[in-house]
């Protein structure tokens, strides 16, 4: 009964407090409206207004307005929107709330993502840099690595004009004698390569320089970390957002700026200096003797070129014989008029080349649950004929409250990309010291026309142009058909759980696939002098799967005026399994694109290759602590195993540690209020690197080789019996390669954050660096040597990022954004009694010498100090092998009175001592403009390519440069440009690596400027555009350099061979145009 | 207490889990090499005659210089005077000083002929080895000698 009672008491209370409540409700629930605007009192579309303290919110409209029902006892609100500083308002008894955000223009609070964990720039201690999104996506590329040149202070980076390129990049210098490839992580996930990126769906990127930000990273850190992050939308309620960016534009292909070459006459007319320099040379009569140019001193043009196996034909042809023999013999049948006004085959192989991108990205959320999906597509042509870029991707990132403590998400990626006619090895890093067709241009003589008069292609069928091959034929007919696809997924999936407050446990499994498929079709054509005989025709495919598996905890708590930020992992990953196929035969019955494939031709041939991939397993940690935002303390560590080397060495271990004192925290300091911040950094650390070795190094391997292991022992014609060798030999013991990074750092906020200065002293040594010793002949050197680690590589510098913030009067507002980066390389010991290793070869010429003391990838050869002028000056000069008048005289750099090998030298070095980037940012009311200027200083230049032009005896009669006209005379003594126009070839004259092919590299290029108008928000918003913004642009704009050749950024494909110019791709001028909208 | 006791028990339970998914065998971090053979594959009687072809091969000198091959066109021909290098002396200038009997130890060429003989040999060294490795073999001597002379002959050969 009592029980009863007290029942019906405590509803009848709860029922009264209810009510009460109800009408405390009803009087406190009120709206407020208000408008919220930026300094310069324009509404901001966008904003999100929240409630604080509950999950209230809304956002403004296109005016910047908004509306919004206050809760009991909630009156405060929250604005926040991108690019502006947040700020929180107490309404109190007011009803409509006027706010003016300011801009949030300070570096101290960019966000810093390592990929395990994020901070902000103000509580770092280590050296980190940040790239803005939009800096990504101004200038076209088909690689968004490319847009870090000049971006980050500390980052070297040599890139060509290819679409979807390759490019050297090099955080901090060039750890290692190779694989000094920086790690990339897009989302958490380590990737090989970033060419996947769309650049509208990147939202942060971080660039990890010292052991103290990359050790986390440990055995692949070396070589820094660049890590990327994608737009993930925000766990607000507010609508979706769509955005739109688009560009199009085309690429000039800069005929203007290619070198010069001789004209036909010209090139007729120094054929006959030649034969003169010759004779005198050789105290021998003159003999006219080119097949073309006639034998009287004065050259001159043929009628004909070629005629159906006749060559310099004077005169007029029977025209319906050639045709009739054509008909009969299509393929061997050529009539080639000299093309009298000279063909420029630089722009016979390029175009103005169209580029068009489109991204649109769609990201919103709600209180639980955030998205981001992106749609890009780019279309790029190079601007060599048949040279095309097309990438479609498909982004999709989410994440989802499960209850308060369980988030689960994931990141996701599809990619369709497609490069066709990319040349030059490592994914066109290459192209810069290949014979290709840009080189081909040059070497082909401008009197031979395109086509010849029955619509062939001509070429060097007509006798007398030694074997260059018609570059518009190779790139149209060998290009024209061919096509790759590159099919990918990559992405993960994660779970997060707040077991207690401020722990988060995470745990995410990721993966990466990718599939590719490509067809190469050749076609045969009689036309040159060496011939290509038969059609041919290949395809290929494969796949690789890598994945990677990591568990983190990470705790945050502050404990009065402590802070503490821990944070542990498990990682485990395989970098990719795969495999390849390829076969390739030649001679199908037809070349109709719908008759051939593999099973169709003869001689078909097929390779195929697997590959496990390398396996790691990796504990990681890190400690963070700081004392009233004052004195910072970070340590950490991480022990990696890995599958690359031998069970004796194979966990290696890497700590660092490092400290910032935020001066400016003192009271003492705060009497200076010019400066806002001051912070001194130190950090000390070891990284490892071991992309640099085989991961069979560890085994001794026999294999078998079609071309280098099987020998017909049965004496039959065709085929030949299986043979084995030794392919490697083993080291068990080999191990990291040990960095040890020091990093001296001061951050700097002037005036306001008005300018803010960053400046890193820094030195990083490279310890046990992984080098195949080479072994003695008589071992035998099939079998790859074993790398040792045995040599060492010190890198040095100074990376400076200076920022200024201003106006001027009330509308026009400017950031200027300077980063600057001082290396110094320097191979510091190879192995006992190895002081140098060479590089590659180009036609008898060996440049680079890698050795202790220099550079890597030095220049070594004779140094060249003039010419010989006269015989006198012949007679009375050290001995020199091939010396005459007119040719190279050398420096006897050993003073032993002859010019021997061993007076050659080191005479440049391909690194940049200084790379630098200048940002200028400009607002003027709805306009913007910016503009971007790269610098490289103190670079040399290997020109290889005046090899080919600038000697008469290089393939004689093939295409020659214009210097012919400054070669030696005496006249020009040591002002000529080339040696004397002659057939010669020894070491005085084109057989030897000398200072002559070196030139300075340095160049400054204005590399974008653009000019936008962001449309006002009235009108747009009038059809739903909440904005929209127009631009245009313009890159490379102009660049200023002393380099003879057509782009001075020559990169390579190893970082112990580049530098070399042969036939590099171009980065030239574009134009595009822009549509940015938001809805 | 309870939550510090929550909290530890979830956090154990939590790691146990990721490192028993993880346990870290050494087999994981044991990868082996793709597309090759050990030695103790070559072993067998046919491994050893593979092998014997493989230095069989290098007569022909293939991976090498053009100047490597059997018939010795520049280090014998040319020399000799029975051949000239063609086409004009600005094609393949390294033949010319050797033409000339000037030749210096810079020129890659020779060290690539060299290289081609030495391998030769040590491909005759390493089937050497593996027949005296081998058990199979060493069940007739005779066999054995028969390989070995073979050796040994086409080591003179080179």
């Amino acid at each position: 009964m009592n029980t009863k009672i007290y029942s019906n008491l405590r509803s009848l209370l709860l029922l009264g407090v209810f009510m009460l409540s109800t009408l405390l409700t009803f009087a406190q629930d009120r709206r407020v409206t208000g408008k919220v605007t930026g300094s310069d009192g324009q509404g901001i579309p966008g904003v999100s207004v929240l409630l604080k303290g509950t999950q209230t919110g809304t956002s403004t409209d296109a005016s910047g307005t908004f509306a919004i029902n206050l809760k009991a006892g909630k009156d405060v609100l929250a604005f926040s929107g991108i690019g502006f500083k947040s700020s929180e308002v107490k309404v109190g008894t007011q009803t409509n709330v006027n706010v003016t955000l300011s801009e949030d223009i300070s570096a101290l609070d960019e966000i810093i993502v390592t990929g395990y964990s994020s901070s902000n720039k103000k509580e770092s201690t280590a050296a980190v840099s940040t790239v803005r999104a939009k800096d990504l996506q101004v200038i076209p590329s088909g690689n968004v690595e490319q847009q870090l040149q000049g971006r980050v202070s500390g980052v070297t980076l040599i890139t060509n004009g290819q679409p979807g390129t390759n490019s050297i990049i090099r955080v901090r210098g060039f750890g290692a004698l190779g694989g000094n490839e920086p790690l990339y992580i897009v989302d958490g996930l380590p990737v090989g390569s970033t060419d996947f990126l769309s650049p509208n769906d990147i939202e942060t990127t971080t660039v990890l320089k010292d052991a103290a930000a990359a050790s986390i990273y440990g055995a692949r850190a070396a070589n820094g970390v660049i890590v990327y992050t994608t737009k993930k939308g925000a766990k607000k309620a507010r609508k979706m957002e769509i955005t739109y960016d688009g560009l199009y534009g085309t690429t000039d292909p800069n005929v203007a700026g290619a070198p010069k070459m001789l004209t036909p006459q010209e090139q007729a007319d120094w054929t006959h200096i030649a034969y003169r320099n010759n004779a005198a040379a050789n105290g021998t009569p003159v003999g006219y003797t080119h097949p073309q140019y006639g034998t009287n001193a004065q050259a001159t043009l043929p009628d004909y070129l070629h005629a159906n196996g006749q060559n310099g034909v004077r005169g007029p042809v029977d025209l319906n014989a050639i045709k009739a023999a054509a008909a009969a013999d299509p393929f061997g049948v050529f009539l080639i008029r000299p093309n009298l006004a000279g063909t420029n085959w630089y722009d016979e192989i390029t175009r103005n080349a169209t580029i068009m991108r489109h991204s649109l990205g769609f990201s919103g959320g709600s209180e639980n649950a955030r998205y981001y999906f992106g749609l890009s597509a780019q279309e790029q042509a190079g601007i060599l004929i048949a040279n095309d870029f097309r990438r479609y991707s498909f982004r999709a990132n989410s994440e989802f409250d499960l209850g308060k403590k369980v988030r689960i998400g994931e990141n996701i990626q599809f990619t369709y990309r497609s490069v066709v006619g990319q040349a030059g090895g490592n994914n066109g890093l290459g192209i810069a010291d290949s014979e290709s067709e840009i080189l081909a241009a040059y070497r082909m003589p401008t009197v031979i026309p395109v086509f010849d008069e029955l619509g062939n292609y001509a070429s060097t069928k007509a006798a007398g142009f030694n074997n260059p091959r018609n570059p518009v034929r190779r790139l149209q007919r060998n290009n024209g058909n061919d096509g790759n696809i590159n099919l990918g997924g990559m992405g993960n999936l994660y779970i997060e759980y707040d077991p207690i407050q401020n722990l988060t446990l995470r745990s995410s499994i990721g993966g990466n696939y990718g599939n590719y498929y490509f067809k190469d079709y050749n076609y045969r054509y009689l036309g040159d002098s060496e011939p290509e005989a038969s059609d041919s025709f290949g395809e290929g495919s494969g796949y690789f799967f890598g994945w990677t598996f990591t568990n983190t905890a990470a705790y945050k708590a502050k404990f009065g005026q402590h802070s503490v930020s821990v944070l542990g992992g498990i990682e485990s990953l395989n970098t990719g399994v795969g495999r390849n196929i390829g076969g390739s035969g030649i001679n199908p019955f037809s070349t109709d694109l719908d008759y051939v494939n593999l099973s169709l031709v003869n001689n078909p041939q097929v390779n195929s290759s697997l590959f496990s991939g390398v396996n790691f397993y990796s504990l990681f940690g890190e400690v963070k602590y700081n004392w009233k935002d004052k004195y910072y303390l970070t340590a950490l560590v991480r022990r990696d195993g890995s599958s690359r080397f031998g069970a004796n060495s194979r966990y290696g271990v890497f700590p660092a540690f490092s400290a910032a004192w935020r001066v400016s925290g003192e009271d003492f300091m705060k009497e200076i209020p010019a400066i806002s911040d001051l912070k001194l950094r130190l950090g000390y650390g070891e990284m490892g690197n071991s992309n640099n070795v085989n991961p069979n190094n560890q085994y001794s391997l026999f294999g078998s080789n079609r071309s280098s292991s099987f020998y017909p022992i049965s004496g039959t014609n065709s085929g030949a019996d299986e043979g084995y060798f030794r392919t490697r030999i083993g080291n068990p013991d080999a191990r990291w390669e040990t960095s040890t990074s020091t990093n001296i750092g001061i951050d700097v906020a002037l005036l306001n954050n008005k300018f803010e200065i960053a400046i890193d002293l820094w030195r990083k040594d490279t310890k046990d660096l992984l080098f195949t010793v080479p072994l003695p002949g008589v071992v035998g050197t099939q079998a790859a040597a074993p790398s040792v680690n045995i040599a060492s590589m010190r890198n040095q510098g100074l990376d400076l990022q200076l920022i200024g913030h201003g106006k001027i009067g009330n509308d026009v507002k400017f950031d200027v954004t300077w980063n600057s980066s001082f290396l110094s390389n320097k191979i510091t010991y190879l192995a006992p009694n190895v002081s140098f290793f060479g590089g590659n070869g180009y036609r008898g010429i060996s440049p680079i010498r890698n050795a202790v003391g220099q550079s890597i990838s030095s220049f070594f050869g004779y140094q060249q100090i003039g010419y010989f002028n006269s015989a006198e000056e012949v007679r009375n000069s050290p001995a020199q092998a091939g010396a005459a008048v007119g040719r190279f005289k050398y420096a006897d750099v050993n003073g032993d009175g002859v010019i021997t090998p061993d007076d050659r030298t080191f005479i440049g070095s391909p690194v940049p001592t200084y790379t630098g980037g200048i940002t200028l940012d400009v607002k003027y009311k709805s306009w913007d403009l910016s503009t971007f200027l790269y610098t490289s200083l103190g670079n040399k230049i290997f020109n290889m390519s005046k090899w080919f032009t600038d000697f008469h005896g290089t393939f004689e009669g093939s295409g020659k440069g214009a210097n012919a006209k400054n070669s030696w005379t005496p006249a020009l003594g040591n002002g000529a440009k080339a040696p004397i126009w002659e057939s010669a070839s020894n070491i005085s004259t084109s057989g030897a690596e000398n200072s002559w092919y070196v030139e300075d590299g340095s160049y400054l290029r204005m590399a974008n400027f653009t000019i936008g108008y962001t449309l006002p928000s009235a009108i747009t918003s009038k059809i739903g555009i909440k904005s929209a913004r127009i631009s245009g642009s313009a890159n490379n704009i102009f660049t200023i350099t002393s380099y003879s050749g057509l782009d001075p950024g020559v990169g390579g494909a190893a970082d112990t061979n580049f530098g070399i110019d042969v036939g590099n791709y171009p980065v030239t001028r574009s134009f595009n145009f822009g549509l940015n909208l938001t809805f | 207490m309870k939550i510090h006791f929550n909290f530890r028990k979830k956090l154990i339970a939590s790691f146990a889990v990721a490192t028993l998914a993880l346990s870290c065998k050494d087999s994981f971090l044991e990868v082996l090499p793709t597309g090759s053979l050990g030695e103790a594959q070559l072993a067998s009687k046919a491994g050893v005659e593979g092998s014997l072809l493989g230095a069989y091969s290098m007569i022909l000198g293939k991976n090498y210089s053009r100047l490597a091959g059997p018939n010795n066109w520049v280090l014998g021909s040319i020399l000799g005077g029975d051949a000239n290098k063609g086409t004009d002396a600005g094609d393949y200038t390294a033949i010319n000083p050797i033409q000339r009997y000037e030749v210096d130890p810079t020129n890659g060429d020779i060290n690539s002929v060299w290289n081609a003989k030495y391998e030769g040999i040590s491909r005759c060294n390493s089937t050497i080895r593996l027949a005296n490795a081998s058990k199979e073999l060493s069940a007739t001597d005779k066999t054995k000698n028969h390989w070995r002379s073979s050796f040994y002959q086409r080591r003179l050969l080179l």
